[in-house]
């Protein structure tokens, strides 16, 4: 009941003429943004950031939960038509989406990726409006310890995850952490790295180095690319509606994938990626017609989808109940929460119910503005992609310049933005990723403060802040994560040899 | 292919660099104890295992590896553009600099002229005009709308009176 209430008062706050035209705006944005195949969510976010300045904190967590979702929505149209994954969680959608579209089925997959993202989407909701309250009640009891594991591990993890090298993954954890440090320690009073320089005595803010490594970066690499005509399969108003088979069809992998995806969705890392890989080779293993995956099996479209949908609500979760960002995307909503002066953490919930249930309901009241906009407005979408290149790239350059001078008007910040964008063009070419920095930076000071308390508060006793019941199975379910793997893979070495 | 092991060398290089010069910044933060932690504990555990890692990249990137496959030239991609991206980035870094000296409106309209010659969109007069329209909505709507204060001179001042 309590939920239920919550719930209305949520809505209450979202259905204002500010907060709709918030979510419709992020819908679209995120759409757009999900199309252009270069500028994710991450993208879009990090560029806006600096505007969510303008409105309060609430206004800009609907107006970015709209983007995030609405970029999901957005890959898959040009998965679908173009076989142009305009988002990499959408890579897979190519595969089966496309091979579709060449059958003439292209709005029979358009509509049952925006239907199974609904579906997947509500879902999501549901399990973060249910796990986010839980755990941010039960995380009341972390202490410092705590806080470190489960920085630490979130780290650890992503590390695992992300980019083709381990070594260079670590690397830009240990950079991001390395940046985290330059300023003035809160708790000594002590400049670290500053070289003298006032400036760099205030810290080096999220902002810059994010729209550095995203916004500038990804311009960077895109500009290299000579512009290539695209062609777009055509879709009637009439071909959009699958048939009884295609429904029967979709309808199991729709709700496997919301399942799959809300659960890797609170694994950090790019996990609205990884979930689209996982929910096809389910679906591929369990499908009656396996043969026909890769030739334009809507499981292949549905599954993914969906599970890409899902796993956005996931990932909520932990920035919403510890206040800790598992993905780069919420690093920059974590940035903008801070920008408010707000702090994310088990009371988040209690102390801002406004911001946690209008947010939600956001959520809800966006996944169905994205329905009604994808399906029969797909043409308007698709024909964004004509606007040339040439243009659009450095318009947002000039975006991203004015944005992040206008934060605190810096022309440090500008120094700092240019510095990452060029780190970010040139690391990107020899196969580092840019996401461990950023959430290395975001939760480089926690990690630190924590680390420093719990040695306080444990007298420098390293075994008593492992050996607590959290921590201790936070680092077992580390260990357990780099070893079953390779556990499992001389159990089948094991099994191949004895058969 | 040689021009990308360059380049991974001259990062992993870079990088050790930025490492070293991290772990000698660390020399003047006091570590303390574990019982009382200084302002350098963690920054000289990043610098260490930063150094360490480094130096295991410098090895893999300095490491003489068997030469892959002459690639299939058909259905290559054509030739990036590295006079775009350079452009664009002389653009990002020289803006701070122009903006200290020629204020808003003629810094971002500079700016943007050169990035839309670098990209080649449209003839220079097409080009100018876009710039400078671009460069007068942004100063409105950051200006005057959002409330920014960019660094103004005579041409600011004079679209403030006129709005």
């Amino acid at each position: 009941m309590d939920i239920l209430h919550n719930l209305m008062m949520g809505f209450t706050v979202v259905l204002t003429p500010i907060n709709m035209f918030y979510v419709i705006l992020g819908s679209v944005f995120g759409t757009i943004t999900g199309i252009l195949p270069g500028l994710g969510p991450l993208g879009a976010m990090a560029i806006l950031l600096s505007f969510t300045l303008y409105m309060d904190a609430t206004g800009a967590m609907i107006l970015f939960a709209g983007i995030y979702f609405g970029a999901m929505y957005g890959g898959s149209t040009t998965s679908i038509l173009l076989n142009i994954p305009g988002e990499a969680a959408s890579v897979v959608t190519c595969i089966d989406g496309y091979q579709m579209a060449r059958k003439g089925r292209a709005g029979a997959a358009l509509t049952v990726s925006a239907v199974g993202s609904f579906v997947a989407g509500t879902i999501a909701i549901i399990g973060l409006m249910l796990f986010a309250t839980t755990l941010s009640s039960f995380a009341l009891q972390f202490g410092p310890p705590e806080f470190f594991a489960v920085g630490l591990c979130g780290l650890i993890i992503l590390v695992r995850l992300s980019g083709e090298s381990m070594v260079k993954s670590i690397i830009m954890v240990l950079f991001g952490m390395a940046v985290a440090t330059v300023g003035v320690d809160l708790v000594s009073g002590v400049e670290r790295f500053s070289f003298g320089i006032y400036e760099l005595g205030q810290g080096i803010d999220l902002l810059p180095v994010a729209m550095g490594m995203f916004g500038i970066g990804e311009v960077l690499w895109a500009s290299e690319e000579k512009e290539a005509q695209t062609k777009v399969i055509n879709v009637r108003m009439r071909e959009l509606f699958p048939t009884r088979t295609e429904w029967k069809r979709s309808t199991g992998p729709m709700l496997r994938g919301s399942v799959l995806g809300f659960a890797i969705g609170l694994i950090p890392g790019p996990s609205h990626v990884i979930s689209t890989f996982v929910s096809y080779m389910v679906e591929k293993k369990i499908s009656n017609h396996p043969e026909e995956f890769g030739k334009g099996a809507i499981e292949g479209v549905a599954g993914p989808e969906s599970a890409n949908n899902a796993a956005v609500g996931g990932a909520y979760v932990p920035l919403l109940a510890l206040g800790v960002p598992f993905t780069p995307a919420l690093a920059v909503v974590l940035g903008a929460l801070l920008l408010h002066g707000i702090t994310p953490g088990p009371n988040l919930i209690k102390q801002q119910p406004q911001l946690f249930w209008g947010m939600i309901a956001s959520m809800y009241i966006g996944n169905f503005v994205l329905v009604i906009l994808n399906l029969p407005l797909v043409k308007v979408f698709v024909a964004i992609l004509k606007v040339p290149q040439k243009l659009l790239l450095p318009l947002i350059v000039v975006l991203c310049l004015i944005g992040v001078y206008s934060l605190s008007s810096s022309y440090m910040d500008l120094m700092v933005l240019a510095v990452f964008g060029l780190i970010g063009y040139v690391i990107r070419e020899s196969g580092f990723d840019s996401a461990p920095l950023i959430l290395a930076l975001v939760l480089g000071p926690m990690i630190e403060t924590a680390l420093r308390q719990s040695l306080k508060i444990t007298h420098g006793d390293i075994g008593a802040m492992i050996f607590r019941p959290i921590c201790m199975s936070l680092y077992l379910m580390v260990v357990l994560f780099f070893v079953a793997p390779y556990a499992m893979k001389m159990f089948k070495k094991k099994n191949s040899l004895a058969a | 292919m040689e021009k990308s092991k360059q380049k991974e060398k001259i990062i992993a290089c870079v990088l050790v660099a930025f490492s070293l010069v991290y772990c000698f910044g660390c020399l003047q933060l006091k570590v303390g104890h574990l019982s009382n932690p200084g302002a350098g504990l963690l920054p000289w555990l990043i610098g260490i295992l930063l150094l360490l890692f480094t130096s295991i990249n410098f090895y893999t990137a300095f490491k003489p590896r068997e030469a892959p496959r002459e690639a299939n030239h058909q259905g290559e991609t054509l030739p990036p553009n590295y006079r775009a991206s350079l452009g664009i980035a002389v653009c990002v870094v020289v803006y701070p600099f122009l903006l200290m000296n020629l204020k808003f409106l003629l810094t971002t309209a500079i700016v943007l002229f050169f990035m839309l010659l670098c990209l080649k969109y449209k003839k220079v007069l097409g080009s100018l005009l876009i710039s400078i329209a671009v460069s007068v909505i942004s100063f409105l709507i950051f200006s005057i709308l959002l409330g920014v204060s960019f660094p103004g001179g005579v041409l600011e001042d004079l679209i403030l009176s006129l709005w």
